[in-house]
């Protein structure tokens, strides 16, 4: 006697629960990762300017940016002399081979600047630099103060008015600011990737 | 009375000799100033002249862009005083080492602390609409790479080790201020071969974004870097995306790295027609006093003579 043949159900092959697992568990990471992230992130700090302050990493042009660090390496040759009861022309810091007092090719193209000295004026001693094409780099003012103590806040300064007929009667911060000068701020940030030590 | 003075003395010049010998040796122990790039060495070996010993974090041979601190490094850390830092991205491991050494606490000097930072711009330049910006806090590491930057470093790394070693500060201040000086002469040796700067039209690509504020003494502003990111070769679509646009920017120069070329440079070369003229890293080789004069006077002769030659100058002359 033969056995009736038995039908028996062949699903196929597949492997939709173990997909739908590892959806699930892939999601949860990306949760989980998404909260931690946004909790752990520190908002970064950034210190507001004052409208009578200009950012020298955002807003200068290149000739500007370039002005504004050969002023401030200048400042410490000058703040020796101005220690030793010495006001420095700009002709003699040409002579120094000090940029951007030192006329060479690139004086042009970074402004044409003309730069004549503003001795003792309420405490500080300057350097006023006025610019032949503003489009370049605006006129420009390093101040420091007239005893050549650096190391105080105010002690060395630079500002920028972009104009061609800049002028500056007093050397304060106030009459700067209400005859249109700008101070250059410059900030320090470490790399992002530094874990910065307390 | 005469045994109880003899023991007396020999009690206090006992207590007192070891403190003796501690200060005789701490006099004669010079300061031990760790550095962790090329140009770093140069600096402070002339700011320290004789006075203190300078040493690499880094043996030579290493590319910085790539280093994985080894325990031998981290091991010669615990005979530093202080180490002198970049700061600013170029040497990031040198934190990582410091806080795996046996002075997890060392004193370090920012060198960068006081220089106006540019902003860091990868890819095809953010002229090109493509900044990789993060709200301006990621700067260009390479302060290093011109004479303003490195004069703003040598001043603020001499103040800060005129505070840590007094009995040498003047020596310090006084070698630093020498030092700054022939940087000066060199970068005014080199523009007096200039008789003017090209307008507004000369644009200048680099394949490295490292020459930017080497190129802001001359007032020239890089219209185009080539690599993605920091150190990161560009992907072929990359490559020909930043052909076309270094084509239609109607890019002069091209500046290129002395140290590391990659084929897909002369592939730019021949594709664009622009000649590349190299300009040094300064961050391969031998640690040498001299090395960051010799190549920064490189470096602002090869600026010179691509300015002139791209530009129609000769002799000096615009043409």
């Amino acid at each position: 006697m033969r056995e009736a043949p038995q039908t028996r159900l062949v699903r196929p092959a597949g492997a939709g629960a173990e997909t739908v697992l590892v959806l699930i568990l892939c999601g949860a990471i990306l949760i989980t990762s998404t909260v931690i992230v946004a909790l752990r992130t520190a908002p970064a700090v950034q210190t507001a300017l004052a409208n009578w302050q200009i950012d020298a990493r955002m807003d200068l042009t290149a000739a500007e940016q370039g002005i504004n660090a050969d002023l401030r390496i200048a400042a410490d040759d000058i703040a020796v002399a101005l220690q030793g009861g010495e006001v420095p022309t700009a002709e003699a810091l040409a002579a120094e081979a000090l940029a951007p007092f030192l006329k060479d090719a690139t004086t042009g193209a970074r402004g044409g600047h003309a730069w004549v000295t503003i001795e003792g004026s309420d405490g500080f001693t300057g350097w006023l630099g006025r610019s032949a094409s503003p489009e370049l780099a605006g006129s420009m003012l390093l101040r420091i103060a007239a005893d050549g103590e650096t190391t105080r806040k105010a002690g060395i300064s630079v500002w920028l008015k972009r104009s061609t007929t800049a002028t500056v009667a007093r050397l304060t911060d106030e009459a700067l600011i209400s005859s249109g000068w700008k101070e250059i701020t410059i900030r320090y940030d470490a790399s992002v990737t530094r874990d910065l030590r307390p | 009375m005469r045994y109880s003075l003899s023991r007396r003395s020999f009690v206090a010049v006992s207590a007192v000799l070891p403190l003796f010998s501690r200060l005789v040796v701490a006099a004669e122990r010079r300061l031990q100033i760790g550095v962790t790039l090329h140009p770093y060495y140069s600096f402070v070996s002339n700011i320290v002249g004789d006075a203190a010993d300078v040493v690499p974090l880094i043996p030579a041979g290493f590319n910085p862009h790539a280093y994985e601190p080894r325990a031998e490094d981290i091991r010669r850390l615990g005979t530093l005083d202080v180490v002198v830092l970049n700061g600013i991205g170029h040497d990031d491991f040198a934190e990582r080492m410091i806080a795996a050494s046996d002075r997890p606490l060392m004193p370090t000097i920012e060198a960068n602390r006081d220089v106006p930072l540019l902003a860091a711009v990868g890819g095809a330049s953010s002229r090109m609409g493509n900044s990789r910006m993060v709200a301006g806090q990621v700067v260009n590491s390479h302060t290093f790479l011109s004479i303003t930057g490195a004069i703003q470093q040598i001043q603020t790394i001499a103040h800060e080790l005129a505070g840590l070693d007094p009995d040498n500060a003047a020596t310090y201040t006084k070698n630093a201020r020498a030092y700054a000086q022939r940087l000066r002469k060199i970068k005014a040796a080199a523009l007096s071969e200039l008789k003017t700067m090209p307008g507004n039209s000369f644009r200048v690509a680099t394949i490295h974004g490292a020459y930017d504020y080497l190129l802001r003494e001359f007032g020239l502003d890089v219209t185009a870097v080539v690599e993605p990111a920091h150190g990161i070769e560009p992907s072929p679509s990359q490559l020909a995306k930043t052909i076309d646009a270094i084509k239609a920017l109607d890019v002069k120069v091209i500046f290129s790295e002395l140290d590391f070329p990659a084929p897909y440079v002369e592939t730019i070369e021949r594709e664009t027609g622009i000649r590349l003229y190299p300009l040094s890293h300064i961050i391969y080789g031998e640690y040498t006093p001299e090395k960051f004069e010799v190549e920064i006077a490189r470096n602002f002769a090869t600026v010179v003579r691509a300015i002139r030659e791209q530009s129609g100058q000769q002799d000096g002359v615009v043409r």
